[in-house]
């Protein structure tokens, strides 16, 4: 064998390791070496890594990564996490929700002695996405996980069509939250583990601080010793900065602000394309891109409910069981 | 409970391992060659559908060797996976012989 073709089995090799590092840990600890066996016998012709092979290995990769979380055997850390998202992502679409159909507002005004319209809220558009989060909320806090993830569903596909306004980056965020909600309740071990981990006091302070930061962000009334406009927003995303530090702390902590920061994709996006003063919305393209990505992610969630669903009816038990069960493992209730 | 019918890479899987223990590269020459060179299992394919039929019970890890330094891992059939292979085999054997039955029928102008 020539010291060429020798480089040559040993960078193919080195790419297919780059590749293998992809699987989870506990696949690569038992496959690793064995799975590169495979790869350098099959190799075409021995030296050169493949487009096939490359999209085969890291759709194999992904295959095994999601059924691992849908079957409750994957990384604890992003379970435990998942399960926290589980009960902080209805607080947010409930605290959202509260601020954008400006009841958070009324309710401000009524407690300065300024009433409105009581049915106001009747004849806005907006009542499904107040009442249903608040339903969302009922639910997680009775650890009903089927439940809610399907009504979390529901909403993310009732935000998605009714919302008249569907290329605007709040629509988008809201449908990526309303996803994220929908994969989080929809996995083991659900919102009654993510409720263990935050416990009630911080699961309370976690809400009382959404409908402080949408009171901020969405209550028109000016408040003493807190700015106004451009500078009140300043506020809001320096508190914001400072929860996420806090959060980055621990290392489920870390793996809810990763995931939290999907839904704030389109403000970033948003930024990129803003044009001039006043709402801003996204450009024709990024429209496209917004919907894509919430279609996607919709189409996620149905999956991975369907995989749950399969899989209690076949009766396999493992993801199916009581929801707890991997969280019980490891903390007892 | 109704099964699922298999999907192809999962029947040609256990197709060879019904064969015996074999390892990973064997049950990519023997699938492709089983299935008349038609399909072509590639690693991530395969490594993915091992896990799934191993944690469904259908396959476990038989033994493993070194050879040429590289390990080998054997895989086989358990209980379950020879009656669900078995299960599967029936099933497509009856759905092809009322295929044929019928093309019979229409005087094999198909």
């Amino acid at each position: 064998m020539s010291g060429s073709t020798v480089s040559g089995a040993d960078v193919l090799a080195r790419r297919y390791r780059w590749l293998l590092a992809l699987y989870p840990l506990a696949h690569r600890r038992l496959h690793r070496e064995e799975m590169l066996g495979v790869l350098l016998a099959s190799a075409e012709d021995g030296r050169r890594l493949g487009l096939a092979d490359a999209a085969d290995l890291i759709g194999g990769a992904l295959r095994i990564r999601f059924r691992s979380v849908a079957r409750g055997s994957g990384d604890p850390r992003w379970r435990d996490a998942l399960a926290v998202l589980g009960v902080v992502a209805p607080l947010l679409l409930l605290a959202e929700g509260l601020g954008t159909s400006d009841a958070l507002g009324v309710a401000i005004r009524a407690a300065r002695g300024s009433f409105e319209d009581p049915f106001w809220l009747v004849y806005s558009w907006w009542w499904p996405f107040i009442a249903g989060p608040a339903v969302l909320v009922v639910l997680v806090l009775l650890s009903l996980r089927r439940t809610a993830a399907t009504l979390a569903l529901v909403l993310t596909a009732a935000h998605t069509v009714m919302i008249p306004s569907p290329g605007s980056i709040g629509t988008a965020m809201w449908v990526l939250l309303g996803g994220l909600a929908t994969v989080a309740l929809a996995l083991p071990p659900g919102p009654r583990r993510g409720l263990e981990i935050l416990g009630w006091w911080r699961t309370a302070l976690i809400g009382v601080g959404a409908l402080v930061l949408a009171a901020l962000l969405y209550g028109d009334p000016s408040f003493k010793g807190v700015p106004n406009g451009q500078g009140r927003i300043e506020l809001v995303f320096k508190l914001v900065a400072v929860i996420g530090a806090a959060c980055l702390l621990t290392p489920v902590g870390r793996r809810v602000v990763a995931l939290l920061v999907i839904p704030a994709i389109p403000l970033f996006a948003g930024d990129l394309v803003e044009s001039g003063v006043g709402p801003v919305w996204l450009d024709g393209p990024g429209q496209r891109e917004a919907l894509l990505f919430g279609s996607a992610l919709l189409v996620l969630c149905v999956i991975a409910i369907a995989a749950q669903w399969r899989r209690h009816r076949q009766g396999t038990g493992r993801a199916g069981g009581p929801d707890i069960r991997p969280g019980n493992r490891d903390t007892p209730a | 409970m109704t099964l699922r019918p298999l999907q192809e890479p999962t029947f040609l899987i256990l197709t060879s391992l019904a064969a015996g223990p074999q390892h990973g590269y064997a049950i990519m020459t023997d699938a492709e060659q089983v299935s008349g060179g038609r399909v072509r299992l590639r690693a991530g394919t395969l490594y993915a559908a091992l896990d799934r039929l191993c944690a469904d019970g259908l396959v476990e890890i038989g033994g493993e060797e070194v050879v040429d330094g590289r390990l080998r891992r054997y895989y086989r059939l358990t209980h379950a996976g020879t009656e669900r292979l078995a299960a599967e085999a029936a099933h497509l054997r009856s759905n092809a012989a009322v295929a044929t039955r019928r093309l019979g029928l229409a005087g094999g102008a198909a």
